[in-house]
């Protein structure tokens, strides 16, 4: 019997909650309801921090957001950064960007879902993956990889350092940088800067399909497993070109059903209210998202490096487009739902990241120097969509007379995939905790789901001092019986 | 030829749009302006980012002396300054570490450890996105900025230990002026300010 969202009785069943989830960013907490026979009656995934996105951006000048949004997430400020400055092209009047303006933003994207997916396999997935959910505890984490896989960490990190010291290049800055602007970017990218990139990149691409290999050893060791746990059929949603394609910068929305039936195809995302509607419940902060033609029970998506593998016709690559094709095999013509299989996804998406900062770095556009469009007439509201590392991410601005934001609505990807995390755990819970005795173990397997999107819940402070891991049980009248705190 | 390193690395982290988050960009952006007046001015380097990340671990790699300067949450009143060594422990995040997960990367990747490491820790009251600076803040930070004085100005080699074991109690007003919360032309003459505070 499927877990619901909402227990028929929630005061007779005892409360196990997880709060906050480690190695995860931000803040957010698993709450499961059991009776007194440990069966599992509600799981819910909570945000518990207020984000408060728009109130930070709106009475803002319009031209100020593409730097002020990168302070919204310590992770992913390029990703906020260029969402935002496609929305300012069009409100500030630009027509097309320059070749080497759109393809140093393509360069600064892409680097930055390379430092992204890197971080997030190697040093925080992969832990789980390598050693096993039932590992101790201490061991699964950064020594445990170190300690048995001590080349992977090292990639991990070099790897990482790569994607930073790309958009440190393009930006001209390590943090705050201000190289995308409406219409175009402000900085040039020398020759030398160029080849210090060049110098690396297959050093890079060799490690990222040793990764590839390594994953897909590792499920060929127990397929079941990392094809089933939390599997779920849903819709799927990402930004494709015009002829299908992938492409994490620009083009139109695409959506799919379980099956792989297109939903709806080339969607203008300037109009993706009327394709998309938000949500809202009263027991989480964040919002949950629905296509809007199927309804909120049956309208919700994946999205991110899973759903983009599977909604895209192809890679324009083709090394990662051949590591595309072995992963869809997996799925015997039908798409695959498996929620581990979000790290290999992200693994071809690493690659295919790769090959592309290759191919823009061989460009001569890429150290041209005509950076600004052509000004054009003023706009008053626009929409940017960017594929982001975590999947698709909307920024929707208004300006009002004296240039000032008056609306301002985000879709970040971890709300877009909100509906899905929780169906996640949920297929977790059923699959591993219902009925058992609760252990740390077991509680980690409902983490492993939630990590799998590498969700990004509140863009939070970190502090020194916070992020405990704190886990509670409490009785049908709500009253602390036992807790647990990871310092 | 690449340049050679500083033997002194500070890693100030947080949000400067976070609240008391901001303690630690505002402290770099302090040492920066100070370090332009002092010679040698290739002695310390000052990095500064949101949250500590794996790739910091390359920044660490072979220093004389490092000190990360951070915002501290429910940790110990005012300043403290204390060493640190590399985690026993590995840390619960990977997307923000601690200093001492840092400095256990470093090892474990089979890079150089700085000789000495120690937490700079000013502890913070909100944190909130565009929540500006609390007034304790800034008044801790005056007190931070005194024990950075004697600590990379002055150049006394004990202060590290002393003020490290809590013997040092500076106090009076910092010599080079903080930057300006708000967010203007600051008093130490920067443009920018820490600051990019919403208006109400």
């Amino acid at each position: 019997m499927p877990t619901p969202e909402s227990a028929g009785h929630p005061g007779a069943l005892r409360r196990v909650a997880i709060d906050p989830i480690s190695r995860v960013e931000g803040h957010g907490k698993i709450t499961i309801l059991l009776d007194e026979a440990n069966r599992v009656h509600q799981v819910r995934l909570h945000i518990v921090e207020f984000r408060g996105f728009e109130a930070f951006i709106e009475g803002r000048p319009y031209w100020e957001v593409p730097v002020t949004v990168q302070r919204l997430c310590g992770i992913c400020p390029v990703s906020h950064q260029l969402a935002a400055v496609k929305a300012m092209d069009q409100i500030a009047g630009y027509g097309p960007l320059t070749p080497t303006a759109e393809k140093l933003r393509r360069l600064m994207h892409y680097g930055q879902i390379v430092q992204s997916h890197a971080v997030h396999f190697f040093h925080l997935a992969s832990p789980d993956i390598l050693l096993g959910f039932d590992s101790d505890q201490t061991r699964r984490n950064l020594v445990g990889v170190v300690g048995e896989y001590p080349d992977i960490a090292r990639q991990g990190v070099f790897l990482r350092k790569f994607g930073q010291e790309i958009i440190q290049h393009v930006a001209g800055k390590r943090v705050h940088g201000t190289g995308a602007i409406p219409g175009g970017m402000n900085k040039a990218l020398t020759v030398q800067e160029r080849d210090t990139m060049r110098s690396q990149i297959k050093q890079m691409k060799t490690w990222s399909r040793a990764a590839i290999a390594m994953i897909k050893r590792l499920h060929a060791a127990n397929p079941a497993f990392y094809a089933h746990f939390g599997e779920f059929p849903s819709n799927m949603m990402s930004m494709v070109a015009p002829d299908g394609t992938l492409d994490l910068y620009h083009g139109a929305l695409r959506a799919v059903d379980a099956n792989g039936a297109i939903l709806f195809d080339q969607f203008d995302y300037q109009h993706y209210q009327q394709a998309l509607k938000e949500e809202i419940k009263p027991w989480s902060y964040m919002k949950f998202p629905h296509i809007r033609a199927l309804g909120p029970e049956q309208g919700w998506y994946k999205v991110g490096p899973l759903a983009r593998m599977q909604t895209a016709s192809h890679l324009s690559t083709p090394q990662a487009e051949q590591a595309r094709q072995d992963f869809l095999a997996l799925g015997k013509g039908r798409p695959v739902h498996g929620t581990l299989l979000y790290h290999w996804a992200r693994l071809i998406e690493l690659l295919h990241a790769l090959e592309i900062i290759h191919g823009l770095l061989q460009d001569p556009d890429i150290t041209g120097t005509r950076l600004m469009a052509e000004a054009g007439p003023r706009r008053y509201e626009a929409v940017g969509v960017i594929e982001a590392p975590r999947g698709t991410l909307f920024h929707h601005y208004r300006v009002n007379e004296d240039d000032l934001v008056s609306y301002c609505n985000l879709i970040v990807s971890t709300t877009n995939n909100n509906d899905a995390m929780n169906e996640a755990i949920r297929v977790v819970a059923s699959q591993y905790l219902d009925g058992q005795v609760i252990t740390e173990g077991l509680l980690n397997h409902l983490e492993c789901a939630i990590r799998a999107f590498d969700p990004c819940l509140s863009c939070a402070t970190h502090a020194l001092g916070k992020m405990p891991l704190h886990v509670e049980l409490r009785d049908a009248q709500d009253q602390l019986v036992n807790q647990r705190v990871r310092a | 030829m690449s340049q050679p390193r500083a033997p002194v690395l500070v890693l100030a982290i947080g949000n400067p749009s976070r609240g008391d988050d901001a303690i630690g960009p505002a402290l770099a952006e302090w040492l920066r302006t100070c370090l332009s007046r002092q010679q040698p001015r290739n002695a310390v380097e000052v990095v500064e980012d949101f949250q500590l990340q794996l790739e910091h671990a390359l920044d660490l790699s072979g220093r004389a002396k490092v000190l990360f300067i951070d915002a501290g949450d429910h940790t110990e009143p005012g300043v403290s300054l204390y060493p640190v060594g590399p985690a026993e422990q590995p840390g619960l995040s990977s997307h923000a570490l601690e200093p001492a997960a840092v400095l256990q990367v470093c090892q474990q990747i089979g890079e150089t450890l700085p000789a000495e490491a120690y937490v700079l820790c000013v502890r913070g009251e909100a944190f909130e996105l565009g929540a500006p600076l609390t007034a304790s803040a800034q008044e801790r930070m005056q007190q931070a900025c005194h024990v950075l004085q004697q600590l990379l100005f002055d150049r006394k080699e004990m202060a590290w230990q002393i003020t490290a074991n809590g013997s040092s109690d500076p106090a009076g007003p910092c010599p080079v002026p903080l930057p300006d919360s708000r967010g203007g032309q600051n008093s130490a003459g920067c443009n920018g300010g820490i600051g990019d505070w919403p208006r109400k």
